[in-house]
């Protein structure tokens, strides 16, 4: 760019002034490169061309949220390096392929294609073909993919990372391919891949000798997969979940195998008892994380004592629905001293005596779960607040004896603490007034604590300025004034659950309408709010993705139409039992672009016709769809099969239409 | 006609040059043995002396003996119309009904030993042509004509499809197999599998003798047979109609469809051995003349083989092209008959692909397969169309064989291809015949159509069924390695 050049461009830019456009586009992308909200980033490049063009130059990543502008995005930014296209409304084979032809992507090394169901194996062809240096690939949930998509994938021959998570047509073929054609993988899921069986994950084993992290849950793979796996030098994370036709002997195989396993997850493999896990860890001294929740049915002392080996190393243990007694909690304790996690999700005999034994000698705990240990009361919060002074997480749903004290101690003493579920446990105003000076807080869960009050958001509202997830389910006491104290002071806020807080009314939700980063919002059964308040909501949160509206009996047309105009990045949406019409669904329906998800069950003021046209208005963009089974015979069968073939799945539910007025 | 007869005496006569030929008025397996030990050639007492127009003594050569042999020819020529003729007279139907496809395997049989007296007749007729000129041609050409000539007598739709059976015949097939390898000392198989030499060994294993009783070397005479002999057809032929047997006793019970006089017991017993024979206690063991073969004898862990069936067999299926292409599936390929027996045994059972063109009947076996070989990869179903199709139409054999063969080339040049290897070269087999090469490396069905211009198209594409198939493998081959 010549300098007068530069000149007239951030002259005319006006906001950026005359200085910005005269530094070079590699000064420009540093700048930018210190914004980290996307946000400022598109302020910078709207007000000046200089900064437009050095974004071209040097932006990254791109997650694109729309099919139509792909091809200019992808020619305008040339040195990307994350391509996401997970989100993509009515992606498919011809205009990703039409996009990548006219692009340069030869920096591009990640591409993520979630749940991006429209991409099938043409697609993936032209996508290895023009990314000559793709690295990793995620293809998680798309249901439909199979050998053939696995197949174009293994062309990519320098491919590191794979999620093949569920896709569900995935075989031994499509791993063999994957196998052959990426031997340099070092991570690979094919978690819920059920067709994978034990010759492909022994060809595998004999190709991807790189593979450092494998999942393999929900397969069923025997122990002679383990045999193979066992041999993998470089693996260190192996995750094996609900693998039902693994047990002892298949660990056993993996323990005298020649890997340097550091992670393994046998969760909710049943045939595993605590003597397998002892021999596999007698293999591997080095083990850092062992997840066996709802696999043995009791610990045994052998495994125990085996814990002990892995004192130095062992940071995280999860052992979530056990029976669990107090002089079992304090081995651990004792042997694990290391620890960061420990889960004793719904472990039975959980009491305040076991927890104070644990805590006592690990010291480093970060993230302890005792969700639905009921058992526990104000003291063993007390030994944790003592004890655990980095304490972040804590999560303790349904344990209805603890109380504002015991919180107060952990408040005080762990000023570290970024997540807290109170779920049921019944807390007060009081509680919250002194959770409310761990200023870090992020995750705040409040669901069925029915005795907050606006008073207890107004603490929330005042000094935890951070949070970005709210759950009030239930919590019927609040009214408007909580949320405005609420929306006031919590800025960052992005997901909030308001549902059956049946007190809310529109000018409640104008006062949400100031999050703008809000993107999931669940106003479930909010009979008072009108379309009025949809309206607010849907002009000031310009970020929703998600929005829950079902039996919000008062939302009529006018809430769909203020959605269809302003929500225009709306992914999710839910108006089941609303009495909204045809005419608004249709208009809904075609102009939300990136509409994907819909629920509409019992739309009772809604005609066959009106369905039949909004569905075709939506038709391509459409992947999941929930309706009532009745429609099935009533829709037309073509524009079922037109929708199928888009790649949309429709769940027939039947029910019968009952008005439920809130709690 | 003409210019086909000439081509069929000049390849003939190249034909009888080789040391081969001449064994093939030896009376006994022996003296071909004898042959492979570097003995010089044998006294020519052979029991063809007794038919009159068959004793050659091409070394020297005399206008009588031509004459003789000239008769013979045009007697011979005489048959061949004849038996055409009556194949004409069948009213030209197509050989379909079982009762008729016998009868059709028959005349075949019959067509076939007199073309090959024929040949080994003509081939006397002129000494020794060994450094003459069109030796060093590639012999598709002659060949081509050769087979054309045959057949252009009868343009009959009926006898050129009985020519097509015809080159799936054993006889046959090998006849050409030895008339290639015979005469293309340029190209040479050495040229066209190195690589396979020691892969294929353990095939041998539960004949090749190595079992159980491996003797130490110098325990046993070593014998070389030279691949002419290995190769050669027929170590015995009837002294009057010509006809070709592999082994002595079926030569003497073919004898006795001539006559009485060879219906006595003496003339059906075995011949009394030799006394030296006899005498000769020594093991005998074999190695195979293909230089850098574990079971040459220069081999540094060197196998002897211990049959020459051994030999012959072993030979074949490592160092022949594969001539023998399944009818159904088109793409495994052998170079001995009874294998490809077996596997149209089991044809068509195949589901599982590999992109080397290997099948397999379970998916494990294949994926064991590629566990083994860097390289290869599963082939899905869709990845093969045609594959796909042609399992799907193996039942039909009634269709055009112009689709088949097309079927089968492309297949081969998906395969090659995709193995990553060099494309379809002439790299390792230059140095000969570029015509004859690239044409058969381009595709069979141009060859067909490009050489063969005047023939019937199925008719050409029958006879030529053989050829082409076997450069595509050698072609495959290369670009494999």
């Amino acid at each position: 760019m010549s300098e007068e050049e530069a000149q007239r461009y951030g002259g005319s830019a006006g906001g950026g002034g005359g200085g910005i456009g005269s530094l070079s586009v590699d000064l420009l992308g540093q700048v930018l490169d210190r914004v980290p909200e996307p946000r400022d980033r598109k302020a910078c490049r709207l007000v000046s061309r200089a900064f437009a063009r050095a974004e071209a130059a040097h932006r990254r990543a791109l997650r694109v949220l729309r099919r139509e502008p792909l091809p200019r995005l992808l020619r305008a930014f040339a040195a990307l390096d994350r391509l996401d296209l997970s989100a993509c409304a009515s992606l498919d084979d011809a205009s990703l392929a039409a996009a990548l032809a006219g692009a340069d992507l030869g920096t591009v090394r990640q591409v993520c294609l979630a749940r991006a169901s429209g991409v099938g194996w043409r697609g993936l062809d032209a996508l290895v073909a023009a990314c000559p240096r793709l690295e990793a690939v995620d293809l998680s949930h798309c249901v439909g993919a199979g050998d053939r998509e696995a197949a174009a994938l293994a062309a990519a021959a320098g491919l590191r990372e794979l999620n093949l998570e569920k896709c569900l047509g995935v075989t031994d073929m499509g791993l063999a391919k994957v196998a052959v054609g990426c031997p340099r993988l070092q991570k690979l899921s094919f978690k819920w891949c059920r067709e994978i069986s034990d010759i492909g994950v022994d060809l595998l084993a004999k190709k991807c000798r790189e593979l450092r992290s494998l999942d393999i849950s929900y397969l069923k793979v025997s122990n002679e997969s383990l045999r193979s796996i066992s041999t993998l030098e470089k693996l260190e994370d192996l995750a094996m979940v609900c693998c039902p036709c693994i047990d002892d002997e298949g660990l056993k195989l993996l323990s005298t195998g020649s890997n340097s396993l550091q992670s393994v997850d046998v969760s909710r493999c049943n045939h595993v008892t605590s003597e397998g896990l002892a021999s596999l860890i007698d293999g591997h001294t080095s083990l850092q994380k062992i997840s066996a929740a709802d696999s043995l049915h009791e610990i045994g002392q052998c495994f125990l004592s085996k814990l002990a080996t892995l004192k130095a190393t062992l940071t995280v243990l999860r052992l979530d629905g056990f029976e669990v007694s107090s002089s079992l909690l304090s081995a651990i304790g004792e042997n694990c001293i290391n620890l960061v996690e420990i889960g004793l999700s719904k472990c039975n005999g959980v009491t305040d005596e076991g927890i104070s034994s644990l805590v006592v000698r690990c010291s480093y705990l970060r993230t302890i779960d005792l969700t639905c240990c009921n058992l526990l009361t104000n003291n063993a919060l007390e030994s944790i607040a003592d004890n655990c002074k980095m304490l972040e997480c804590l999560r303790l749903e349904s344990s209805t004896s603890v109380s504002e004290k015991g919180l107060e101690r952990i408040a005080t003493c762990c000023p570290n603490l970024k997540e807290i579920d109170l779920t049921d446990c019944g807390v007060n105003d009081a509680a919250l007034q002194h959770l409310a000076t761990c200023s870090e807080l992020l995750i705040l869960k409040l669901g069925l604590c029915s005795s907050i009050s606006d008073k207890g958001l107004r603490f929330i509202g005042s000094n935890c300025g951070k949070i970005v997830e709210l759950d009030l389910y239930r919590c019927s006491s609040i009214t408007d004034d909580g949320l405005a104290a609420l929306a006031d002071g919590c800025k960052k806020i992005k997901l909030l659950n308001l549902c059956y807080c049946n007190k809310i009314t529109d000018s409640g939700l104008s006062h949400l309408g100031s999050l703008e980063e809000l993107t999931n919002l669940e106003l479930r059964c909010l009979v008072r709010i009108t379309g009025i308040g949809i309206s607010s909501v849907a002009i000031g949160c310009k970020s929703l993705i998600e929005l829950d509206l079902k039996r919000c009996y008062s939302v009529d047309d006018s809430g769909l139409w203020a959605l269809a105009r302003y929500a225009l990045n709306l992914r999710q949406l839910t108006i089941s039992y609303c009495p909204v019409t045809g005419l608004g669904l249709c208009h809904l329906l075609s102009s939300l672009r990136c509409l994907q998800d819909m629920k509409m069950v019992h739309l009772s003021w809604v005609s066959i016709e009106g369905f039949e046209m909004s569905l075709r208005a939506a038709c391509g963009r459409l992947k999941k769809l929930k309706m009532l089974s009745g429609l099935k015979s009533i829709l037309s069968p073509e524009l079922l099969q037109l929708l199928q073939a888009c790649g949309c799945r429709i769940r027939w539910v039947n029910k019968p239409l009952v008005y439920k007025d809130a709690i | 006609m003409d210019r086909g007869k000439n081509i069929i005496q000049e390849e003939s006569a190249n034909f009888s040059s080789c040391p081969l030929i001449s064994n093939y008025q030896g009376s006994s397996e022996n003296l071909l043995l004898d042959m492979g030990i570097q003995h010089p050639f044998p006294a020519f007492t052979s029991p063809l002396d007794a038919a009159p127009s068959a004793s050659i003594p091409h070394m020297d050569w005399n206008p009588d003996t031509m004459l003789d042999n000239l008769t013979f020819i045009e007697a011979k020529i005489g048959q061949v119309k004849n038996v055409i003729r009556s194949m004409v007279g069948n009213g030209g139907q197509l050989w379909t009904e079982p009762g008729q496809q016998q009868q059709q395997q028959q005349v075949n049989a019959d067509l076939t030993c007199l073309i090959v007296q024929l040949i080994s007749t003509a081939g006397s007729l002129l000494p020794s042509l060994k450094n003459s000129s069109f030796l060093s041609h590639p012999p598709a050409g002659q060949m081509v004509n050769l087979a054309g000539t045959s057949s252009n007598s009868n343009p009959n739709a009926a006898v050129s499809e009985d020519h097509k059976e015809e080159l799936g015949s054993p006889d046959y097939e090998e006849f050409f197999t030895g008339l290639t390898d015979g005469a293309v000392e340029g190209i040479d198989i050495e040229n066209v599998v190195v690589k396979d030499h020691d892969v294929k060994d353990g095939n041998e294993g539960g004949e090749a003798g190595m079992d159980g009783d491996s003797l130490p070397p110098g325990s046993y005479e070593l014998l070389q047979l030279e691949k002419d002999e290995i190769l050669a057809p027929h170590t015995h032929f009837c002294a009057i109609c010509g006809k070709g047997f592999k082994r002595d006793a079926n030569l003497r019970m073919h004898m006795r469809g001539h006559g009485d006089e060879y219906k006595s017991p003496a003339a059906l017993a075995k011949p009394p051995r030799d006394a030296s024979m006899d005498q000769d206690t020594v093991v005998k063991r074999y190695s195979c003349p293909f230089a850098g073969c574990k079971r040459n004898k220069l081999h540094k862990s060197f196998l002897p083989l211990k049959t020459i069936l051994c030999v012959k067999n072993h030979y074949k299926r490592s160092h022949c092209e594969k001539s023998h292409t399944c009818s159904r599936c088109h793409a495994k390929k052998f170079s001995i008959m009874a294998d490809l027996k077996t596997h149209e045994k089991h044809c068509g059972q195949v589901k599982w692909l590999c992109s080397c063109g290997t099948t397999f009947s379970r998916k494990d076996k294949l994926f064991a397969h590629v566990g083994l070989f860097k390289g290869h990869t599963p082939l899905l179903p869709v990845d093969e169309p045609e594959a796909a199709d042609k399992v799907a139409h193996a039942g039909g054999h009634q269709e055009p064989a112009k689709v088949e063969i097309s079927m089968g080339s492309s297949f081969m040049w998906g395969n090659s291809s995709g193995n990553g290897g060099e494309p379809l070269g002439v790299s390792g087999l230059d140095g000969c015949s570029d015509d004859f090469l690239c044409t058969s490396n381009f595709g069979s069905f141009g060859f067909g159509l490009g050489q063969c211009h005047g023939f019937p198209e199925d008719q050409s594409e029958g006879l030529f069924q053989m050829l082409p198939s076997d450069h595509y493998q050698s072609g495959e081959k290369n670009g494999e390695s």
